[in-house]
C-alpha cells in the first residue's frame, strides 16, 4: 500500500510505494510481461494472443484506490514497436483511450488529477522495453499543476493559450503545426529539445477535443516522435506528459503534450545536477531556438 | 502456469518479481465475449471491453470499431 508524507520544506507531498523496489526490471524478451500470453508461451499480463490497446492496474502502483489509481497503458502487441512506429490509425485510437480514462478516473471522487505519460528509455528510467504509457490518477493537486494555475493567474488568463500566441507570433521555434495542433520549443526550455505540443483552440482537456483534433493531436505526436528518432539516428529518450486540467473545481487547463528528452547530444545526457537539484534553476548547453531549428529539421526529412 | 525465468530466487517469483498469482493464465480467462467480461461498450470510435483479472485487478481491452489491423 502506498502512502504519502508531506515535506515541509519544499512544501509538498511524497509519494512511498516501496512495493515498487521489487518491480520487473528489464527482463529479457521472452519474459515480458506486457507481450500478449500465446498458446504453449509464458503467462503475461494480458492473456490474449492479440490484441489492440489494453489498460490495466498496475502490479506495482504508486497510487491505488481509495486515494487514486495507477494504469500501465499498452500501445500494441509487437514488442519491437515504439509510440513513433504506430499505424496512424492506432495512435489515434490511442488518444480516445487516453480521452476515456481521463474521462472515467476524473469522475471518482478520490482522484483530483489525471496524470498520463511515457517514459521511454533506460536513460529516463523505463523497465519495461515494450510500447507502453502510464497514467496516475492523482488524489490531489500534484506541484507542476499547481504551477500551470499560477502561470495563468500570472499572466491574467489561460497560459498556454498566451505562450502559443507568443511562440506561433515569432515562429522561430515552432517545428511542426497544422490547424489544430502546433508543436514548438518554448522560449525557456529547461532540456536541449524540450517540445511542447498544444490545442490551438482553448481546450482544457482530451474531452473537449472535436475528432478532428485528437487526429491531429496524434499526428503531431508521432511527427515530434519520429523527429526525435532521426535527430540523432538513434532510439532518442523521453518522458512524454499530457498535461489537463484538474478533475476538481474549475475547468482550468489547456490540453498540452511536454516533452522532456534528456539527451543534449546523441551520447551525452543532460543531468539534473547541483544547480537544478540544490537551486531549482536549469543550466542549458544549448539556446532553445538552435535544437528548434534541428528538429524540424529532422522532422522534414521525414516528409 | 508460470514459468520460472532463469535465475528464480524461490518457487513461483521469477527475477523479474512476477509469482503464479501475479500472473493470470490463459486457459483460465474468459475469453472475449464470455462469462466474466462484460458486455462491449462503445466509446467514439472504440469497443471497450472490460474484465477482472484473477488477482482482482482490472483490465480494459479497446479495439476500433472499424478495426484494420495494420
Amino acid at each position: 500500500m502506498s502512502s504519502r508524507r508531506f515535506n515541509e520544506l519544499r512544501g509538498e507531498e511524497v509519494a512511498y510505494a516501496v512495493a515498487r523496489q521489487d518491480r520487473t526490471f528489464l527482463p529479457p524478451e521472452d519474459h515480458c510481461p506486457l507481450d500478449p500470453t500465446r498458446p504453449g508461451g509464458p503467462a503475461t499480463e494480458i492473456p490474449f494472443p492479440a490484441f489492440e490497446i489494453v489498460v490495466f492496474d498496475n502490479l506495482f502502483p504508486s497510487f491505488e484506490a481509495p486515494e487514486g489509481a495507477a494504469e500501465v497503458v499498452v500501445y500494441t502487441d509487437d514488442h519491437h514497436g515504439s509510440f513513433a512506429a504506430l499505424a496512424p490509425a492506432r495512435a489515434q485510437a490511442l488518444m480516445w483511450v487516453w480521452r476515456q480514462r481521463y474521462e472515467e478516473l476524473g469522475a471518482r471522487p478520490d482522484v483530483e488529477y489525471v496524470l498520463i505519460f511515457e517514459n521511454r528509455g533506460v536513460e529516463v528510467g523505463t523497465t519495461l522495453h515494450h510500447p507502453h504509457g502510464q497514467i496516475y490518477a492523482f488524489p490531489l493537486l500534484p506541484p507542476v499543476a499547481a504551477l500551470e494555475l499560477a502561470a495563468d493567474a500570472r499572466l491574467g488568463g489561460c497560459a498556454p493559450c498566451v505562450l502559443l500566441e507568443r511562440e506561433l507570433a515569432g515562429g522561430e521555434r515552432v517545428v511542426w503545426a497544422d490547424e489544430h495542433v502546433a508543436a514548438y520549443v518554448p522560449f525557456a526550455a529547461r532540456w536541449p529539445y524540450e517540445t511542447h505540443v498544444v490545442m490551438r483552440e482553448h481546450r482544457p482537456s482530451l474531452v473537449e477535443c472535436t475528432p478532428g483534433e485528437l487526429d491531429s493531436l496524434a499526428a503531431a505526436l508521432q511527427a515530434v516522435t519520429r523527429g526525435f528518432d532521426r535527430l540523432f539516428e538513434r532510439e532518442f529518450p523521453y518522458v512524454m506528459v499530457v498535461h489537463q486540467a484538474p478533475t476538481t473545481g474549475a475547468r482550468a487547463g489547456h490540453l498540452h503534450v511536454e516533452f522532456y528528452p534528456p539527451l543534449r547530444t546523441a551520447t551525452k545526457l543532460k543531468y539534473l545536477a547541483g544547480c537544478e537539484q540544490g537551486a531549482g534553476t536549469f543550466i542549458m548547453d544549448v539556446l532553445p531556438e538552435d535544437s528548434a531549428a534541428a528538429l524540424a529539421e529532422a522532422i522534414g526529412r521525414g516528409g | 502456469m508460470h514459468t520460472p525465468a532463469p535465475g528464480c530466487m524461490h518457487p513461483g517469483v521469477s527475477k523479474y518479481g512476477y509469482t503464479s498469482s501475479m500472473r493470470s493464465a490463459p486457459p483460465e480467462q474468459p475469453p472475449a465475449g464470455e462469462p466474466g467480461e462484460d458486455e462491449a461498450e462503445r466509446y467514439g470510435p472504440l469497443i471497450v471491453r472490460r474484465m477482472v483479472k484473477e488477482d482482482g485487478r482490472a483490465l480494459i481491452r479497446f479495439e476500433r470499431a472499424d478495426d484494420e489491423r495494420e
